[in-house]
C-alpha cells in the first residue's frame, strides 16, 4: 500500500515512501529526521507541530502526507539560512520569548505564516496569529511583545 | 553590595538559540539503533482484580518483541513520589494484578511500530472481577467504605483509606474564638483536579544492557537522581547501574518529578526483548487518564475569628485531599498545605487537620504551589469574608496580620528576614486602581457587573527545614586550556531558565563572559549529586553552591598564580578572568595561561583545576506574593471575563529579571486556568476521565489572556546567592482567589468551588435571590 510523494522542504526536494495513514508531521520527524518540528497530541490540539504548506501556516499532525506531495514545505529548520538567525527567531531570543521551548517552533511558524502575509499587524491579529498554538510556561506575553517587534520594524521599512 | 556585572541583567537565555532553531533535543526526539515502540494497556474500570490475563493473541501479531503483565515483573513494592522513603506511603507494584483507577496499569507491549504496538495491547485478552468503588475523599473515610491497599508502608489508616495524616496546632484556639468579635466559618472550599498539562508528552527510552547488566533511561525529569534512586530500586540494582539522562524537558510544572510505571515497564521490556531500546510516549489522552498527576482534588473547611480590631485571633481549617488509587508525594502537599495555611498571618492560635485519601480516581501528585494553591484559595477568600464582616479594607486587613520580618514559621522553624508584602500589596493596588472597587458606579447594575480583588501569598524556596525533608546539592567548576568554564550542575532546565541564571552566577563570580561558560546535559553517570528543580529551590539552593565551586576555583586559579609568579596569594589580585601581582601590571596571567602552567609546567607539581562545593543552602527564605485580579461578570450567563490581572512578587534579587518576569506572566495563565476552567472531571458513576484532550480541558490561549502587569519586589535576602528567593512556584498560587475576590466584590456572590465555571456563578446568583 505504499505511495510515493514528491514534496520540497525548506528548499531541498525529496521523494518519500510514505502509508495511507502517515501524516506529514511524521514524514517530517519519522522519514526526514526534521524533529524541530513537535508532537503535542494527534488532532491539532495544541499546535507544537505547526508548519508552513504552500505559505499557509497547519498542524502537521493533521495534514495528510499524500497531501503534501507536490506541495512546498518550510519547517523549524527551514528558517536558519548561512548560519544566521531568522529575525523572528532574532526577536524570540531578544525578548524572552522562549521558556521550555516546546511551543516555540510552532509559534514561530505561526509568526512566520502572518509575516509573509502582512507586514503590519495589530496585537490582535497577532493573538489570532497563534492563538491555534498552545504555551504552557510563558503567558504569551512576550511572544506577543516579539511579534509585535517585528511588526513594527516592518512598519518602519 | 559591591556592583554587579552580569548578576541582574536581562542577558538572553543560554539555551534560546537551540530552541529557536529546532535544535533542542527532547526525548521524543532521539531515535536509536533497534529501537522499538511500547504501549500500556490500561483498565477500564475504576476498580478490579485481574481474575484471567492472556498475551498470546498479541504476540501472534508480526512486528511484536515483547509483552508484560505482573507476572513478568518482580513484586516489588515502591512509590512513585520523590520525597524520601521514610515518610512516603509504599504503595504500589509496577503493575498489579489489582487496578485501582481507570487508566491504572494493566499490560504493556513493545513492538516495531507504535501501530503494531497499539493494535497488540487491543489482542490482551483480560477478564476483571470488578470491586466496590468510591470517588468520593469524604466517603472513602467512611466505616465501611471500600478499601482500596491492603498491603504497603507508611500508609497512615488503610481502613480508612487515609494514605497520610497531618495536624498542626498553635496556642489556644477556643479561647481565640471566644475572645474574638467576628468569627466567619465554618466555610467549605472545593478545588479542583488541574492537571499540569505541558505541552510536551510524557514518555521515556529505556535501553536494559543484558551484559553489563545495567540500564539507561532517556527520560525528561525534574529530579534525575531520585530518578535513579527510585529506578534502581524498582528495577533491583544499585544506583551505579542505572544511569538517568534527562533531556531537554518541554514543560514540567512538578509532574516530572515522578518515577512513573511506564519507566520501569520500558525497562522490563527492554529487557524482555535481549536489550533493544524500548521507546514509551503516552498520548495526549493518556495525559489525563495514565495517572500523569493532577494537582490534588478536595475540600478545606476554614473557620475564622478575628478581634474588633482585626487580628486574628483563632483559625481552624480541615482540609481533605483526594490522592487518587495511589499517593504519589503522598504527604507532600497534603503536609504544605496545612504548614502554609499556618504561615502567611500571625494567628493567636490555630488548629489545623490534613488527610490525603485513596479513591479510585487518576492519581494526584505534585503541581506547581504543591498544596499551596489550595491553601491560598480557601485562605485568602476567608481573609476577605473576615474583612467584610469588620468593614476593613482588605488591603488593610492584610497589611495588620500578615507575617513580619522577625517572626518564625512554627511549621519550619524559619526566621523571616526579609518580607515584601507591604510594597507589593501597594504597588499592585496602585497599578490596578484598587480603589474603584469602592466605586457603585465602577461596578455598575446592568448586566455587566466590574470588580476588583487580591490575594496574597507564602511560599519557600527549596525544602530545608521542611519536616522529613533534607535539601542538598552540588557544583563542580572545570577550567579548560583556553581558560574557558565547564559547570557541572543538575541544572534541570525546564524552561524555567535554570541554566541562564546558572551561567550568570558563574560569570559574575569569575568576572568573565557568559559566553564562556558551558553547561553540559543532565546525566547521572558524572554530573555530582543534587536533588534538581522543584520546590522554587535552583535558584536559592544551587546558586548558593554554584557561588561556592567558584571560590573554590578562584582560591585555586590563586594558589596556582602565586606559583607562577612565586609570590603569596596575598600579593595577587584577580580581576576580570586575570590575575595580576599588586603593583606589577606587568605580572598578568590569564585563565587560560595559569591553566597550562598548573598542567605542564612543572613534572612533581601538576593538577587541573576543579572548583567544587556540595552541601545545603544557608537557609529557606520565604518569598512572598500579592496580585490583584480585576474581572467583569456577566449575570445573565455567569461568564467571568478577567480584564486585567496585576502581579507583585516579593522575588528577592532577580538574578535575571527577563526569566523572573516569564515565571510570573506564565504562572498567571495557570491560575488563571485554575480559576476559571481546568480540572479533570471524572465521571462519578464509571470513574472515567470525561475531559481527556485539549478540547475539552480547557487552558487559555493568546487570545483569551487579559492584560498583566507583573512587578518584581527585590528586597535583598541575606540568606540567598545575591539576595535571591524562589519564583517558580509562586507565581500561579495567588491568582485563582484574587479573581474569586473580585467576582464577590462585582457581583455580592462568593462560588466557594474552582473551577469558577459560568453554571455555578448563576447558580450562586440565583441562590442569593
Amino acid at each position: 500500500m505504499k505511495k510515493t510523494i514528491r514534496l520540497t522542504v525548506n528548499g531541498e526536494d525529496y521523494t518519500v515512501s510514505i502509508e495511507p495513514f502517515d501524516t506529514l508531521n511524521k514524514v517530517l520527524r519519522e522519514y526526514l529526521g526534521l524533529t524541530g518540528t513537535k508532537k503535542g497530541c494527534d488532532y491539532g490540539g495544541c499546535g507544537s507541530c505547526t508548519v508552513i504548506v504552500d505559505g499557509r501556516a497547519v498542524y502537521s499532525c493533521m495534514f495528510w502526507a499524500g497531501q503534501a506531495d507536490g506541495r512546498k514545505i518550510t519547517t523549524i529548520e527551514g528558517l536558519v539560512k548561512n548560519g544566521e538567525l531568522d529575525p523572528i527567531q532574532e526577536a524570540f531570543i531578544q525578548h524572552g520569548a522562549v521558556q521550555c521551548g516546546y511551543c516555540t517552533p510552532g509559534m514561530i511558524m505561526s509568526t512566520k505564516a502572518l509575516l509573509d502575509k502582512k507586514s503590519n499587524f495589530t496585537e490582535m491579529e497577532a493573538r489570532e496569529a497563534i492563538a491555534g498554538n498552545l504555551c504552557r510556561c510563558t503567558g504569551y506575553v512576550k511572544i506577543v511583545s516579539a511579534m509585535m517587534s517585528l511588526a513594527k520594524k516592518s512598519s518602519e521599512g | 553590595m559591591t556592583e554587579l556585572s552580569v548578576v541582574g541583567k536581562r542577558i538572553p537565555r543560554v539555551d534560546a538559540k537551540s530552541k529557536v532553531s529546532g535544535r533542542a533535543v527532547y526525548f521524543g526526539d532521539t531515535v536509536l539503533p533497534r529501537m522499538v515502540y511500547g504501549k500500556i494497556l490500561r483498565s477500564p474500570y475504576p476498580h478490579a482484580r485481574i481474575t484471567k490475563i492472556d498475551t498470546s493473541e498479541a504476540e501472534k501479531l508480526p512486528g511484536v518483541r515483547a509483552t508484560l503483565t505482573y507476572k513478568d515483573v518482580p513484586r516489588v513494592i515502591t512509590y512513585i513520589g520523590h520525597l524520601h522513603p521514610p515518610d512516603t506511603p509504599l504503595d504500589r507494584y509496577i503493575l498489579d494484578n489489582v487496578v485501582r483507577y481507570v487508566g491504572d496499569e494493566v499490560a504493556a507491549v513493545a513492538a516495531d511500530s507504535p501501530e503494531t504496538a497499539a493494535e497488540a495491547v487491543e489482542r490482551i485478552h483480560v477478564e476483571y472481577e470488578r470491586l466496590p468503588t468510591v470517588f468520593d475523599p469524604e466517603e472513602a473515610m467512611e466505616p465501611g467504605a471500600p478499601k482500596l491497599h491492603d498491603e504497603g508502608e507508611f500508609i497512615f489508616d488503610m481502613d480508612r483509606n487515609i494514605a497520610s495524616h497531618i495536624k498542626l496546632a498553635f496556642g489556644d484556639v477556643e479561647k481565640g474564638f471566644k475572645e474574638s468579635a467576628v468569627v466567619v466559618g465554618p466555610e467549605k472550599f472545593k478545588v479542583s483536579a488541574a492537571h499540569t498539562n505541558p505541552i510536551e508528552l510524557y514518555g521515556c527510552i529505556a535501553q536494559w544492557d543484558p551484559l553489563e547488566n545495567r540500564v539507561t533511561f532517556w527520560a525528561p525529569s525534574q529530579m534525575i537522581f531520585r530518578f535513579r534512586t527510585v529506578l534502581a530500586h524498582q528495577l533491583g540494582l544499585p544506583e551505579n547501574k542505572v544511569r538517568v539522562i534527562s533531556p531537554y524537558v518541554g514543560g514540567a510544572f512538578g509532574s516530572r518529578c515522578h518515577v512513573y510505571p511506564f519507566h520501569a515497564i520500558a525497562a522490563f521490556l527492554s529487557k524482555k526483548t535481549g536489550g533493544r531500546p524500548v521507546k514509551i510516549t503516552l498520548s495526549r489522552e493518556e495525559t489525563y487518564v495514565g495517572g500523569t498527576s493532577n494537582r490534588h482534588p478536595g475540600t478545606l473547611t476554614l473557620k475564622m475569628g478575628a478581634a474588633k480590631d482585626g487580628l486574628f485571633k483563632a483559625f481552624d481549617a480541615r482540609i481533605v485531599f483526594s490522592a487518587g488509587g495511589y499517593a504519589y508525594v503522598s504527604s507532600g502537599p497534603i503536609g504544605f498545605c496545612c504548614s502554609i495555611i499556618t504561615s502567611l498571618y500571625r494567628f493567636g492560635a490555630y488548629n489545623v487537620e490534613g488527610y490525603n485519601v485513596y479513591t479510585n480516581t487518576p492519581p494526584s501528585g505534585a503541581f506547581r504551589g504543591f498544596g499551596g494553591p489550595q491553601a491560598h484559595f480557601a485562605l485568602e477568600q476567608i481573609v476577605d469574608m473576615v474583612a467584610e464582616e469588620l468593614k476593613l479594607d482588605p488591603i488593610e486587613l492584610r497589611k495588620k496580620n500578615h507575617v513580619r520580618v522577625g517572626d518564625v514559621i512554627h511549621w519550619s522553624g524559619v526566621e523571616v528576614r526579609t518580607c515584601g508584602l507591604d510594597e507589593c500589596l501597594d504597588k499592585g493596588a496602585e497599578a490596578v486602581g484598587w480603589k474603584r472597587r469602592y466605586d457603585s458606579a465602577y461596578r455598575g447594575t446592568g448586566v455587566k457587573r466590574r470588580g476588583i480583588g487580591v490575594a496574597m501569598m507564602e511560599h519557600v524556596s527549596g525544602t530545608k527545614y521542611i519536616p522529613g525533608e533534607a535539601e542538598i546539592t552540588s557544583a563542580i567548576i572545570k577550567l579548560d586550556e583556553s581558560g574557558k568554564i565547564t559547570l557541572l550542575s543538575p541544572a534541570h532546565e525546564l524552561g524555567q531558565g535554570s541554566r541562564t541564571v546558572a551561567t550568570q552566577i558563574v560569570a559574575e563570580e569569575l568576572e568573565v563572559d557568559p559566553e564562556d561558560v558551558v553547561i553540559p546535559e543532565l546525566d547521572t553517570d558524572y554530573l555530582p549529586y543534587g536533588l534538581g528543580s522543584f520546590g522554587s529551590r535552583y535558584t536559592y539552593v544551587d546558586g548558593t553552591l554554584i557561588r561556592a565551586a567558584a571560590a573554590d576555583t578562584k582560591r585555586q586559579v590563586l594558589e596556582w598564580a602565586a606559583k607562577k609568579f612565586d609570590t603569596t596569594v596575598a600579593n595577587l589580585e584577580y580581576k576580570k578572568g586575570k590575575v595580576t601581582v599588586k603593583g606589577a601590571p606587568e605580572n598578568t596571567a590569564t585563565l587560560a595561561e595559569i591553566v597550562k602552567f598548573a598542567q605542564w609546567y612543572n613534572p612533581d607539581d601538576v593538577g587541573a583545576i576543579i572548583g567544587k562545593a556540595t552541601g545545603p543552602p544557608l537557609y529557606n527564605a520565604p518569598p512572598f506574593g500579592v496580585q490583584f485580579a480585576e474581572v467583569e461578570v456577566d449575570v445573565e450567563t455567569g461568564v467571568v471575563k478577567v480584564l486585567k490581572l496585576v502581579a507583585a512578587h516579593d522575588v528577592g534579587k532577580a538574578i535575571n529579571p527577563t526569566t523572573a518576569e516569564g515565571q510570573l506572566e506564565g504562572g498567571l495563565t495557570q491560575g488563571l486556568g485554575y480559576a476559571l476552567t481546568e480540572g479533570v472531571i471524572v465521571d462519578p458513576e464509571t470513574g472515567k476521565v470525561l475531559n481527556s484532550d485539549l478540547m475539552d480541558y480547557k487552558i487559555f490561549t493568546a487570545l483569551d489572556m487579559p492584560e498583566t502587569r507583573v512587578f518584581l519586589i527585590e528586597p535583598i535576602d541575606p540568606t540567598g546567592p545575591f539576595g535571591v528567593k524562589g519564583i517558580g512556584e509562586p507565581a500561579l498560587v495567588p491568582t485563582a482567589p484574587a479573581i474569586a475576590n473580585a467576582i464577590y466584590n462585582a457581583i455580592g456572590v462568593r462560588v466557594k468551588e474552582l473551577p469558577l465555571l459560568p453554571e455555578k456563578i448563576l447558580k450562586a446568583l440565583e441562590e442569593k435571590q
